[in-house]
């Protein structure tokens, strides 16, 4: 009976159904006080959908929610909200133009006399973000600031009411070590308060850092609640994903390099203003070169540089050990280079247009005689990259904004492969994607360069890096500090690196 | 009702259309006849061939005002050299090279120099209504040709085809070849939807543009040239006011997004047809004329608020 008294939440049997698919199948769990709980899934397991009816947006079609041992039947995020409980997802609802303090007070105004109190909204914020331990400036516009102090103040403005249960959805997807270091720092302040915490978020190291316990869908069904001490990763994933993985193996083959060999790109002492100030590196044929470092070291530069989207200030460009001008995307297109942005939402996919059409953007060209596209031909190269990749999607006419994050990706990957192209460029390919899908683009991205094609591979994921890149090259601050190879390559080497970068300065990659 | 939804978006505007005709040959009284299709036809051979232009441009992410302007300066220049040259072939050239031109500069203005759209055609609609007006005086040049004359107001099988049916039906099939089976097709609506992913996928964006904007143009020039023809005289002050307006309004109401992307052709066509139906409509219940500018402006926010009801319930 005591037990029961300290649960703050108690999820008994609850389902969801929408027409055609059971999106939550009699979930059960329950949350103490004061208890950071992981919700561990992939993308469909229903963690967005359980969100959704704690926060009222949704109702659920049985079962029951207690909160705070009363029922808790909301109708909308108002009533959850003054029942204590705040959601603070992925797409941050802030206003850029705004100073922190307006947007802190953006849903709720003090007034005084008809008239905003700014005074008073300025000492809440003061006191808050003074509460939480967090330096951030007030008066600052949203815009000049990082992901972090946005991730911030969405906790502030979670906080001004009691809150009692906060749910964060993805929190670090934007944040480099720093940072997460700091939001945890917040959230265990907040646990010795007595808040108690989902958490969703795709790193599981994280689960680990920070976690007391982790709840596992599948499917829409509860597997199990478990204290993080009794886990691991490989047993995490395993039971996210209902099968056996490896979780941390490293899938590279060993690559022997030839004295002679000529790398596809070589750059040397490349400057790009602002954020490139000294680059060294080169890429070889059937190689998966990672690019490692922090936010903000310049990596996704010099993607850039080597696409054709990013001038050169200084240094030289080699392609096939030539000199070489890469002046534009046409350029690098031509020359058999490929590049998956960074955002894929922003500037990968174009979103209203069929996966069909995105897939064969970059090869329409080749797809038909005359400048007519055969449709055969098209239908075919369309299926057999669906087949092979396993891209699941309606049809090949579904607009691309419809697919999951990692369906997306695989649909960008087919558009650049089905140029024949020599290098690759994968700008966090990962990112966003859930831990089934993850796993299937690392085997992709082996297959790639197990065909002869090079393969730079960006990415804020050290293990994936451990995983599969025949060698690592290490950025800091717009500089190439260090090169590892082969069994060189482990999570805490790499991040030795990028912490000594001083004494290896401009090291060649 | 999955099936349905697939065409809706070809068969949305023709179904207005439809529907308006089938209400007017109910309520408006010797609405019901051959003459009447036919009029719809003929009167909006010039619209339809601008509106098909347009509905190219916009999906490509730009828009074109100076149209109206261009349409009489074509015309203009079309009768200045063949009152010249008394060749109707140097005429439509240089009309074409003219076109061409002005379709260029605007492309590259856009696509090339970044410039606003509206703004860089709308520099070029003041800039071609004053060549019109300098070069003519103001006044009306004469067409002299009966080739032409005859050319306007020919009929196939036997006096009931007239030649505006496939001054509308070969542009429009050419449109929706292009547009579905060209890699055109596709460059223009990714360059629409998403510029910046679409030059970063190594497509050439400032020539897609330019091109969209030539095509445009030279549909919009002949356009002109057989205007002008069917009444043997170019006025450069009168010619195209508002064309581009009612391009815009044809394609937006044709199921276009003004923002850019898939091109619906058949939709723009209809929309062309839609909005002459009604000015006949008004007239033939002896209305007073204001009243079709006002029922347009209405059906095109009704038009423009069901694709956004739309854009917001596919989420």
């Amino acid at each position: 009976m005591a037990e029961a008294e300290k649960n703050i939440l108690e999820i008994i049997e609850v389902s969801k159904t929408f027409p055609g698919v059971k999106a939550l199948d009699k979930i059960s769990f329950s949350l103490k006080k004061g208890e950071i709980r992981s919700l561990s899934g992939e993308n469909g397991a229903g963690k967005s959908t359980l969100i959704k009816i704690l926060t009222g947006v949704y109702k659920s079609d049985g079962g029951r929610i207690l909160f705070d041992g009363k029922e808790a039947v909301f109708a909308g995020t108002r009533e959850s909200a003054s029942a204590g409980i705040r959601a603070v997802f992925q797409e941050l609802n802030l206003i850029p133009y705004l100073t922190v303090a307006e947007n802190l007070v953006l849903e709720d105004y003090p007034v005084k006399r008809g008239a905003i109190d700014w005074k008073r909204a300025e000492e809440e914020a003061t006191y808050i973000f003074k509460e939480l331990g967090v330096d951030i400036d007030i008066h600052a516009e949203l815009s000049e600031l990082g992901a972090a102090a946005w991730q911030m103040v969405s906790i502030a403005i979670a906080l001004r009411k009691d809150c009692r249960l906060m749910i964060l959805d993805e929190p670090t997807s934007s944040l480099d070590k720093r940072e997460v270091e700091i939001l945890f720092s917040v959230i265990e302040k907040l646990k010795a308060r007595g808040v108690s915490f989902l958490f969703i978020t795709h790193r599981l190291e994280e689960v680990f850092q920070i976690c007391d316990s982790i709840t596992i869908l599948k499917d829409g069904a509860c597997i199990g609640t478990f204290p993080v001490e009794e886990m691991d990763q490989n047993r995490l994933v395993s039971l996210m994903v209902g099968r056996t993985v490896n979780h941390q193996e490293r899938i590279a083959k060993e690559r022997t390099y030839d004295e002679k060999e000529v790398p596809i790109v070589e750059l040397r002492q490349v400057k790009s203003f602002p954020r490139v100030t000294n680059i060294n590196l080169k890429v070889y044929p059937g190689e998966i070169l990672g690019i490692a470092g922090l936010l903000g070291s310049g990596r996704s530069e010099t993607a850039q540089i080597i696409a054709g989207c990013r001038k050169i200030d200084g240094g030289s460009f080699f392609l096939n050990g030539k000199q070489f001008s890469m002046t534009s995307p046409i350029t690098a297109k031509k020359q058999k280079i490929v590049y998956c942005t960074e955002n894929r939402r922003v500037d990968g996919i174009i979103p209203n247009m069929s996966v069909r059409n995105n897939m064969i953007l970059s090869s329409a060209g080749q797809v038909g005689r005359y400048g007519v596209i055969e449709g055969r031909k098209c239908k075919a190269l369309v299926k057999s990259y669906i087949d092979q990749f396993r891209i699941k999607t309606p049809s090949e006419d579904q607009k691309i904004k419809f697919l999951s994050g990692g369906n997306q990706q695989k649909v960008l990957l087919a558009r650049g492969l089905s140029t024949n192209p020599k290098l690759v460029i994968l700008d966090e390919p990962t990112r966003g994607i859930d831990v089934g899908a993850k796993q299937e683009i690392l085997d992709l991205i082996c297959e790639i360069s197990d065909e002869g094609i090079g393969v730079i591979f960006i990415s804020s994921d050290l293990p994936e890096l451990v995983k599969i890149c025949h060698r690592v090259i290490v950025f800091r601050e717009g500089t190439t500090i260090g090169c590892l190879s082969g069994e060189e390559i482990t999570q805490e080497k790499i991040m030795e690196t990028i912490a000594e970068g001083d004494r290896k300065e401009g090291s060649n990659g | 009702m999955d099936k349905w939804k697939a065409y809706r978006n070809t068969v949305s505007t023709p179904l207005i259309f439809f529907c308006l005709f089938a209400g007017n040959c109910l309520f408006t009284r010797n609405f019901a006849s051959w003459y009447t299709v036919r009029s719809i036809v003929t009167q909006s051979t010039s619209l339809v061939l601008t509106a098909i232009g347009t509905t190219f441009v916009i999906a490509a992410g730009g828009i074109d005002i100076s149209l109206g302007s261009g349409f009489a300066w074509n015309a203009v220049l079309f009768a200045l050299v063949l009152q010249n040259t008394d060749s109707l072939v140097f005429a439509v050239l240089a009309a074409c090279i003219s076109a061409a031109a002005i379709g260029f500069i605007n492309g590259m203005n856009v696509a090339r120099f970044r410039i606003q759209p509206m703004i860089a055609t709308m520099a070029m609609m003041y800039i071609l209504r004053a060549f019109a007006k300098v070069l003519t005086n103001g006044a009306t040049v004469r067409i002299r040709s009966p080739w032409l004359r005859e050319f306007c107001y020919m009929k196939f099988f036997g006096d009931t085809i007239p030649i505006q049916v496939f001054l509308i039906a070969i542009p429009f099939i050419s449109a929706v070849f292009l547009a579905k089976k060209t890699p055109f097709g596709i460059y223009i609506e990714a360059c629409g939807d998403n510029l910046d992913a679409s030059r970063k996928a190594g497509i050439r964006v400032v020539f897609c543009t330019v091109l969209a904007y030539v095509i445009c143009n030279l549909l919009t020039a002949l356009a002109g040239i057989f205007d002008a023809g069917s009444v043997s005289s170019a006025d450069p002050m009168a010619m195209g006011i508002l064309l581009e307006m009612d391009a815009i309004a044809a394609t937006v109401i044709g199921g276009t997004s003004i923002s850019g992307g898939k091109p619906n052709f058949i939709g723009t066509v209809f929309g062309v047809f839609i909005l002459q139906i009604i000015t006949i409509m008004i007239n033939m219940n002896n209305i007073s004329e204001q009243w079709s500018y006002i029922v347009t402006a209405a059906i095109i926010i009704v038009a423009v608020v069901f694709q956004n009801l739309r854009k917001r319930k596919e989420g």
